[in-house]
């Protein structure tokens, strides 16, 4: 049974490094485009080209004639070196500072450069130290990008980024990786960064992973629930801002870039917004343990599927792909959630009928289905009374209505009378007093067993006319306290 | 020299074996990888380490087996990190820091052959030179990967191109099969086969059960509450 489990999930739900190879990047990414995603400067001419922001170049360097010619002056106080055509956060350095007066620039771990120290770092990379197959290379010098105040708390020295897989223009996976003390700063989850997994229709966070530190066996990790440096933030639920935006930057550059299968990096800059850092053309399958979950059978049910606008494949992938969040939450808190206007089903009492063909006295319990609104601003929770006529209490109420009572003294007695009299017949029942102009009147609080998304509970309703109302039923905040309120749930008509 | 005769073709012995084991290597590197999922440093290193190791035995009748392949490539190993980690917080130019590496680990490979010399009776070492060379040309990768990679990594794909030469050497020494191989080269036809076979394979590399095995988890424990 394990084992049985486990293949198929090999073999339906996970997906390998030779499927990804053969099934995804060979069909639908072309040689070009994955030359042009490798391509730095070339990717953001594409996305600035429309609309895009990613992070402005300050210069590029082709050669090492150049770099000689360089006017250091220029430059600005904190900036990014990166090769042109790096992979895995190799050869990057981020300068966060630069000391007054004189040309030194300060790392992120606070290490001193001068100006000879860059240089031979710049030709280096243009020795091509740092680019794949240890080609020629391009250095390039950025704009640092300034980190989001929430993702400053999450990370240590770096910048998180946010990986989203596009396939057919429909978001697949996304996680988010946070730089640590063991990656250097680096959002690589290979050099020790943390993978969180992020709800597709909702931008929150679920499960985390890290690298395991000593391990033979390369790309084995650990579940983790905690920030490693900071041990008191969970890594779970951080909701992440313009998470819509996000994915339409995601899906417009996966247009723009020509390729088919692709990892949309993007940093959230505190002034510019969502900033794409970088396109992969190949991306790594670590997403899936960030996740926990498998990228095969997400890209079966996206391929083939014909997606026109960007907005229709967002929607594509919060429906195909959301909802985990709301499972997880309900599992920490123990609490259902539910939308603002739930259907609801009503027990009441046990009417005798006969039936028909063996003209015997059977039992029939009465029951009705009726929309509620979920009030959190109401204390208690209301009928109508009729719905309430329906399920057998028109006794109870009529008995109520009947009673007029001149003072609040002779109200309360002939309420306690008719609660005694019910409470004989099982009919648990309490009982409010109004003021109506000079008479008391008594309304009673019917208990009815009440059904709101599986969950089976008694409510005390206030009986009102509410004919007129849209809603025959409000639930309010006494009788919601297994519940939490989602406005955002959708509301299902059963 | 012993020349024979395949298929009315007249060739020496030797270059024949050659050529017959560099497909069976190179498969045995792609299986590797798209099997079982251990990457090495791919095709070349793995391929020249087998040669070199099967070169080695027969060149002195003395020292014979694997064991003095292995003994140089783990000579090249440690003196490559040696002095990567010595000259890795020096700033130069790259070509220089490799050149430096190169040096480095010849002059690992002349003081380790003195003292490999008394193992043998004559004083004298007697090794072909070229596998020895060609050992050293690891080096290159090794620190390649070390600059990009962690050491841990380093050292995995070091060993596991290691292991994959040094079932390559076992099966050049293995004679029934060397014969098998000599004489008839329409077995490259099943060599082709098997690697169209590796080729269109799409399922899990070995490895990957292990990589994924949180998924597993967490997915079996949702099938077993069902």
């Amino acid at each position: 049974m394990r084992l049985s489990t486990i293949l198929k999930l090999s073999k339906n739900s996970i997906l390998g490094l030779n499927k990804r190879n053969q099934l995804y990047i060979r069909p639908y990414n072309t040689s070009t485009a994955k030359n042009n995603a490798d391509d730095k400067i070339l990717c953001k001419k594409m996305l600035n080209k429309v609309g895009i922001s990613t992070t402005s170049t300050y210069k590029v360097i082709y050669s090492k004639e150049q770099l000689k010619l360089i006017l250091w002056d220029n430059l600005p106080k904190s900036f990014v070196i990166k090769p042109n055509k790096g992979t895995g956060g190799n050869g990057i350095i981020v300068f966060w500072g630069k000391r007054k007066g004189i040309l030194e620039w300060i790392k992120s771990n606070g290490q001193v450069l001068d100006v000879a120290q860059i240089k031979t770092h710049i030709s280096d990379i243009l020795d091509g130290r740092y680019s794949m197959g240890s080609k020629k290379d391009i250095a390039i010098l950025e704009e640092r990008v300034i980190n989001n105040d929430l993702m400053k708390t999450y990370s240590y020295r770096g910048i998180p980024d946010i990986r989203i897989i596009v396939f057919n223009m429909v978001p697949v996976m996304a996680m988010l990786r946070f730089p640590t003390k063991r990656s250097n700063g680096k959002a690589n989850v290979h050099a020790g960064a943390i993978a969180t997994g992020i709800d597709i229709a909702t931008g929150i966070t679920t499960t985390s992973i890290i690298n395991k530190k000593f391990s033979l066996i390369p790309y084995t990790q650990d579940s983790i629930d905690k920030m490693v440096d900071k041990p008191y933030l969970s890594l779970r639920g951080i909701k992440i801002p313009y998470w819509k935006k996000i994915l339409r930057i995601a899906i417009n550059s996966q247009l723009v870039s020509g390729l088919g299968y692709t990892g949309v990096d993007i940093a959230l800059d505190k002034n510019k917004g969502p900033v794409v850092f970088e396109l992969n053309a190949r991306p790594g399958l670590a997403i899936q343990i960030a996740n926990q979950k498998g990228l095969a059978e997400r890209l079966q049910r996206v391929e083939g599927l014909k997606i026109k606008t960007i907005e229709q494949g967002l929607e594509t992938a919060r429906t195909l792909f959301g909802g985990e969040v709301q499972d997880e939450i309900e599992s920490i808190s123990g609490k259902q959630i539910i939308a603002p206007f739930e259907t609801i089903k009503l027990i009441g009492l046990e009417k005798p009928t006969k039936t028909k063909k063996l003209k015997k006295e059977t039992t029939k319990t009465l029951k009705q289905r009726v929309r509620a609104r979920i009030d959190t601003g109401e204390y208690y929770s209301f009928l109508d009374r009729k719905v309430a006529f329906n399920l057998g209490f028109a006794p109870v109420i009529i008995d109520f209505e009947e009673a007029n009572s001149k003072t609040k003294d002779e109200a309360t007695t002939s309420a306690q009378k008719l609660v005694q009299k019910w409470k004989a017949q099982f009919i648990d029942i309490s009982f409010e007093i109004i003021k109506k102009s000079e008479s008391y009147k008594t309304f009673p609080l019917i208990p009815i067993r009440t059904l709101i998304d599986e969950i089976d509970k008694k409510i005390n309703y206030k009986i009102r006319d509410r004919t007129r109302l849209s809603y025959p039923a409000v639930i309010g905040r006494k009788d919601l306290k297994e519940f939490l309120v989602d406005p955002g749930k959708q509301i299902t008509l059963k | 020299m012993e020349i024979i005769e395949v298929y009315g073709l007249s060739i020496t012995k030797e270059l024949m074996m050659l050529l017959m084991y560099v497909p069976i290597i190179v498969t045995m590197v792609a299986f590797f990888r798209y099997m079982l999922g251990t990457k090495t440093f791919g095709v070349y290193p793995s391929l020249v380490l087998a040669l070199s190791y099967y070169y080695l035995d027969t060149s002195d009748a003395i020292l014979t087996g694997l064991k003095y392949g292995l003994l140089i490539t783990l000579i090249v190993t440690i003196c490559a990190t040696l002095v990567y980690k010595l000259i890795s917080k020096t700033r130069m130019h790259y070509l220089t820091k490799i050149s430096i590496i190169y040096t480095g680990v010849i002059i690992g490979i002349i003081i380790s052959s003195f003292f490999l010399s008394y193992l043998s009776p004559i004083r004298t070492l007697r090794l072909i030179p070229l596998p020895i060379l060609m050992i050293t040309t690891i080096s290159d990768r090794l620190v390649a990967y070390q600059i990009k990679k962690k050491i841990l990594t380093t050292i995995i794909l070091t060993a596991e191109s290691i292991l994959v030469a040094s079932i390559g050497y076992f099966l050049m020494k293995w004679d029934a099969l060397a014969e098998m191989l000599i004489y008839n080269p329409s077995i490259l036809i099943i060599i082709l086969l098997i690697n169209l076979l590796i080729g269109k394979y799409s399922g899990f590399r070995l490895t990957e059960f292990i990589r994924f095995k949180e998924i597993f988890k967490t997915n079996l424990e949702n099938v077993d509450s069902n």
